[in-house]
């Protein structure tokens, strides 16, 4: 099965302040259709700028990504694209989830999808994505009313709501205790399993790989190891 | 409704109040604009109808006695196009209960019809009926403000002879739209406009079927009717006078005045001109301050946004959709700003149409707020919005998706200053305040501009008034010193003097002797009061700028130094001299001394160089007297029995017109710039302390976590507006003396060159007025800092 999106020889260089640092140091990365690829490191492994990389929020300083659309089979380079192409990248295929939510503040839970769904070309109806993550009697509250795992899975319904071809999230559960996090952990495999949209999910957790097609190791910017799962294990039965 | 445009409601909610001070400053902007703007407009437009609806002359020409043939002489001249022969004469309205007599001009209208130039604007009653020797019509501001009436009888002497006239109509007139314009300090019940019928005129002065003024309307392709007239150097204007003065020449013709040398015309030539430069500049200034607020709070929302923005990046915004959601923040505060502006502007511009209208009689139109006014309006609270928004909007498009993810690297600060031992002296919020201030001079410097301006604004709002006090000081303290002067309307013979020493309540007399005439040079010419006094005076001198007195050289003539310059005349140099009365006698004079003279334009000799160039006798034509108060009425009394007296002035009631006409405007314009100035002041601080509240939430929380105090945290933000205040607020007054001087220097040199004196009191007034805004701000801020769960902050993860 050809990759949906593919990246060879990625590596990025930041200048933080007045040192430079070596994020990634040419990682090859493969992401097939409908997969649930688990980046798995620790902090400062590089696995966030990788992320945001494959989604077009940052561009590599060498190396090539590729996004293959599996509608049509065209093939376009992300690497040296525009602004402007990242930009209709994303608004198109992609759906991001951070660890941290990021809902905008002043926007109700209904009005944090629609900003998606304004602006999509065949998006779900807002309600429609909030019922699918169980927030069917939330739409209007807004994000300081609602709890953390609330507010990831209102970040989960705006980054579905689009129909993306590619669901990036990172650490989603980061910021949740154990009982919320399984919450928002089977919403992502629901939406990969149901509607098909292949998926990384960054996590430094050992034991959620396990839910995994396949698990990508990263350590001080290089990928150390890959292997598949033979099963992938249901959320409903990973403990940590 | 999109969610991106419910988002932008719903900041623009949660920062009401600042959008609504910066708002303010759009409105002062927009509101001064339309204000001024359009009441130059309205005044010129109705200055332009009252012109073309009584056909305002184009040329006056004063001459001693002409036959009317002479009128069709003039009507040959190439450009002319009407000629309206007329008496016109100096006459003395003594009226009961007033101290001094009014002096009054004289005017005919034809015997049977209306005048066909400089006809008369009927307010109330009728014109004289033909044939009726007592009826009269009245300059209406006269009469208002003597309570004089249709129906009254007044008295008038003419040429000597006292009559009763009754009043039958009062009017309105383009030659005095400024009343008053014969005197030297306008005062409205002190100087009359009589019209009478012509044939009754004409046989008071025995001026049966001649005239001693022409009024010219000149073909429309000869006139310009711009503020200049027809130009400083317009070659009509040389060509058509100077043929007039030619034709005129034998009949005693003093020479001939353009239109924008015409009194009225030129005073209100020269408000609007200056009307007309406050358009341009003050609006700049507000809105400049307007963009720049716009600037510091689009930056620090887009600071403040960061994880926002970048979230709408990842969703698939474009930079320049999310720029324009910012911009569209800065765009709506900048339409409401607009809307308030124009409103408010317009009724400020009603108010200065008034106050103007109070002093210039122009009928019929008022304040007009036309359509193109407040498009105008608009457009330019909306480009002080894009000056603004455009460039902190910039920044949304420089900022990476992932980049925006990250919270911003931590800005490096250095010790240079602020690292010396002498920084102990300084509790921890002086330190942190300076070090802010060598890590964002950029922001301290703006801030600093911002309060510069409103002090400035303040300066240049009170300063005329300054300016105008010290003049007349400096004109009743030593050049002018007389109790009461008299003008004869024709020269008497010195030991006419030695009487009036003699008239009750008189303490000592000194003469004046005057006579109008033209300087020549070069081609150039002007026409100025050619002023002798005995050697002994000490009433009337000759001041210069600096104080000091000019003497008067026994021989040779003593020019205003701006005359000099005018005529390119220089120490050494010989005039040219014509005297334009009597027998127009000429001569060439060395110029001897230039006098640093604070207004107008003079020539200066002495009693011995006056008598021998008029060829006459020791005369005068003005008495100077010092006199006891408290025989006024005797004085009075006595006087009124002298027929040759044209005009009698009290120096106090001068000055007591020009304190109550200058106290009232000034009063009124410090209000109204105060009223601007605070909003700016308030508008630059309260933004900036915002901007500091919410970029410094966190180091001020952990200040608190540390065990400070809200007082010694407060303190932060406190020392920092006064660091702003300390550095905006020279620069303010500096400024504004800057804006004075450039504002003076638009008068006419010609005219006025005084210096820019501005009071300490102007100075002070500015700076607290100022510093109270920025206290008042204050106390509004450290109200909220004491209700801002500091502690709260800590916990938002960065």
């Amino acid at each position: 099965m050809p990759a949906v999106l593919e990246g060879r020889g990625v590596t990025k260089v930041y200048r933080m302040g007045e040192v430079d640092v070596h994020a990634l140091r040419g990682v090859d990365f493969a992401l097939e259709a409908g997969e649930l690829v688990a980046l798995f490191g620790a902090s400062g492994s590089g696995k966030s700028t990788l992320l945001n990389i494959l989604g077009g929020l940052d561009t590599a300083t060498s190396g090539t990504v590729v996004y293959r659309d599996r509608r049509t089979g065209a093939t376009h380079d992300l690497t040296g694209a525009r602004d402007h192409d990242l930009t209709r990248f994303r608004r198109e295929r992609v759906g991001f989830v951070f660890q941290f939510y990021n809902l905008v503040p002043s926007l109700t839970a209904r009005e944090n999808v629609e900003l998606v769904t304004d602006i999509a070309e065949a998006p779900m109806r807002p309600e429609e994505v909030l019922a699918l993550v169980g927030l069917r009697e939330r739409l209007d509250h807004f994000p300081a009313q609602l709890s953390g795992g609330e507010q990831q899975r209102v970040a989960i319904a705006r980054a579905v709501a689009k129909r993306p071809d590619i669901l990036l999230c990172d650490e989603p559960t980061g910021a949740l205790d154990f009982r919320t996090g399984l919450l928002v952990l089977e919403m992502i495999e629901r939406v990969n399993r149901e509607l098909g949209t292949a998926t990384i999910l960054i996590t430094h957790n050992a034991p959620i790989v396990a839910m995994a097609d396949r698990i990508v190791t990263l350590a001080d910017g290089l990928v150390e190891s890959e292997r598949a799962n033979e099963v992938r294990k249901p959320v409903s039965e990973i403990r940590w | 409704m999109k969610a991106l445009t419910k988002k932008l409601l719903r900041d623009l909610a949660h920062q009401r109040w600042q959008a609504l001070s910066i708002a303010l400053v759009v409105a002062s902007g927009v509101a001064a604009y339309v204000c001024m703007r359009g009441a130059y407009d309205s005044l010129l437009n109705a200055r332009a109808h009252y012109y073309a609806r009584t056909r305002f002359g184009d040329v006056w020409a004063e001459l001693s006695r002409a036959p009317l043939r002479v009128a069709r002489e003039l009507e040959a001249v190439e450009g002319v196009s009407v000629v309206h022969p007329r008496i016109s004469r100096a006459a003395l309205m003594p009226l009961e209960g007033s101290l001094e007599p009014v002096a009054a001009r004289v005017i005919s209208i034809p015997a049977h019809a209306d005048a066909p130039i400089n006809a008369l604007e009927l307010i109330e009653g009728r014109l004289p009926e033909p044939g009726r020797a007592d009826e009269i019509a009245l300059l209406e501001v006269f009469a208002r403000n003597r309570r004089i009436a249709p129906g009254d009888s007044i008295p008038l002497v003419l040429n000597g002879v006292r009559r009763e006239l009754r009043v039958v109509g009062l009017a309105g007139s383009p030659e005095y739209v400024l009343a008053a314009s014969e005197g030297m300090v306008p005062g409205e019940d002190r100087f009359a406009v009589v019209w009478m019928r012509e044939p009754v005129l004409a046989a008071a002065y025995g001026l049966e079927q001649a005239f001693d003024e022409a009024v010219i309307r000149l073909d429309p392709a000869y006139r310009e009717d711009g503020l200049a007239a027809f130009g400083e150097e317009g070659r009509h204007e040389r060509a058509i006078l100077a043929a007039i003065d030619a034709i005129l020449e034998p009949w005693g013709g003093q020479g001939a005045t353009p239109r924008r040398l015409q009194l009225s015309h030129y005073a209100l030539s020269g408000e609007l001109e200056q009307l007309s430069g406050m358009a341009k500049t003050v609006p700049a200034l507000f809105l400049f301050v307007a963009a720049f607020l716009l600037n510091v709070s689009l930056s620090r929302m887009i600071e403040l946004q960061r994880p926002e923005i970048a979230v709408l990046k990842c969703l698939g915004y474009s930079s320049r959709e999310i720029g324009l959601h910012f911009l569209v923040f800065g765009v709506l505060i900048a339409a409401l700003g607009g809307a308030l502006g124009i409103a408010l502007g317009a009724w400020l511009g009603d108010m200065l149409v008034d106050l103007y209208l109070e002093f210039f009689r122009l009928p019929g139109e008022r304040f007009r707020l036309t359509p193109a006014l407040a498009l105008t309006g608009v457009a330019v609270s909306f480009a002080a919005a894009l000056a603004g928004g455009v460039l902190s909007v910039r920044r949304v498009t420089r900022l990476a998706p992932a980049d925006a993810m990250r919270p911003p690297t931590p800005t490096s600060y250095r010790r240079r200053l602020s690292g010396g031992p002498w920084m102990k002296l300084f509790e921890m919020a002086g330190t942190m305040v300076l070090r802010e201030a060598e890590r964002r001079p950029l922001r301290v410097m703006l801030s600093a501009v911002g309060i510069a301006f409103s002090v400035s604004i303040l300066v240049v709002g009170r300063f005329q008034g300054d300016v105008l006090v010290t003049l007349v000081e400096e004109l009743f303290e030593h050049a002018m010193r007389e109790d009461v002067s008299v003008q004869l309307a024709r020269p008497a013979p010195r030991r006419a003097l030695r009487e009036l020493e003699h008239l009750p309540g008189v303490l000592r007399v000194e003469g004046m002797r005057q006579a109008m005439v033209r300087i020549r040079s070069d081609g150039r010419h002007r026409d100025v009061p050619l002023l002798a006094r005995e050697d002994d005076v000490e009433m009337r001198l000759v001041v210069a700028q600096d104080g000091g007195v000019v003497r008067i050289p026994p021989d040779g003539v003593v020019l205003t130094r701006k005359l000099g310059e005018v005529l390119g005349l220089g120490l050494g140099d010989e005039a040219d001299v014509e005297v334009l009365t009597g027998d127009r006698p000429r001569a060439r004079l060395r110029v001897v001394g230039l006098a640093d003279e604070m207004f107008g334009l003079f020539a200066h000799v002495s009693d011995r160089t006056m008598q021998r160039f008029l060829r006459e006798e020791p005369a005068f034509d003005v008495a100077l007297l010092r006199v006891d108060e408290r025989e006024l009425p005797r004085l009075r009394a006595a006087l009124a029995r002298y027929p040759g007296i044209a005009q009698l002035v009290r120096r106090r009631s001068i000055i007591e017109t020009f304190h109550r006409q200058s106290g009232r405007s000034m009063a009124i314009m410090t209000a109204i710039m105060t009223f601007f100035s605070a909003i700016i002041a308030v508008g630059v601080v309260y933004n900036n302390m915002r901007v500091s509240l919410s970029m410094r939430a966190r180091d001020l929380a952990t200040m608190r976590v540390l065990g400070f105090r809200r007082r010694e945290v407060g303190a932060v933000l406190f020392g920092e507006m006064m660091l702003h205040l300390a550095v905006g607020v020279p620069i303010g007054l500096w400024l504004g003396t800057y804006f004075s001087e450039a504002i003076m220097a638009t008068v006419d040199p010609e005219r006025y060159r005084w210096p820019v004196v501005i009071s300490s009191a102007t100075y002070a007034y500015a700076a607290l007025t100022v510093i109270a805004a920025a206290l008042a701000c204050w106390v509004v801020v450290r109200r909220r800092l004491d209700r801002l769960d500091l502690i709260a902050v800590l916990k938002t993860r960065e």
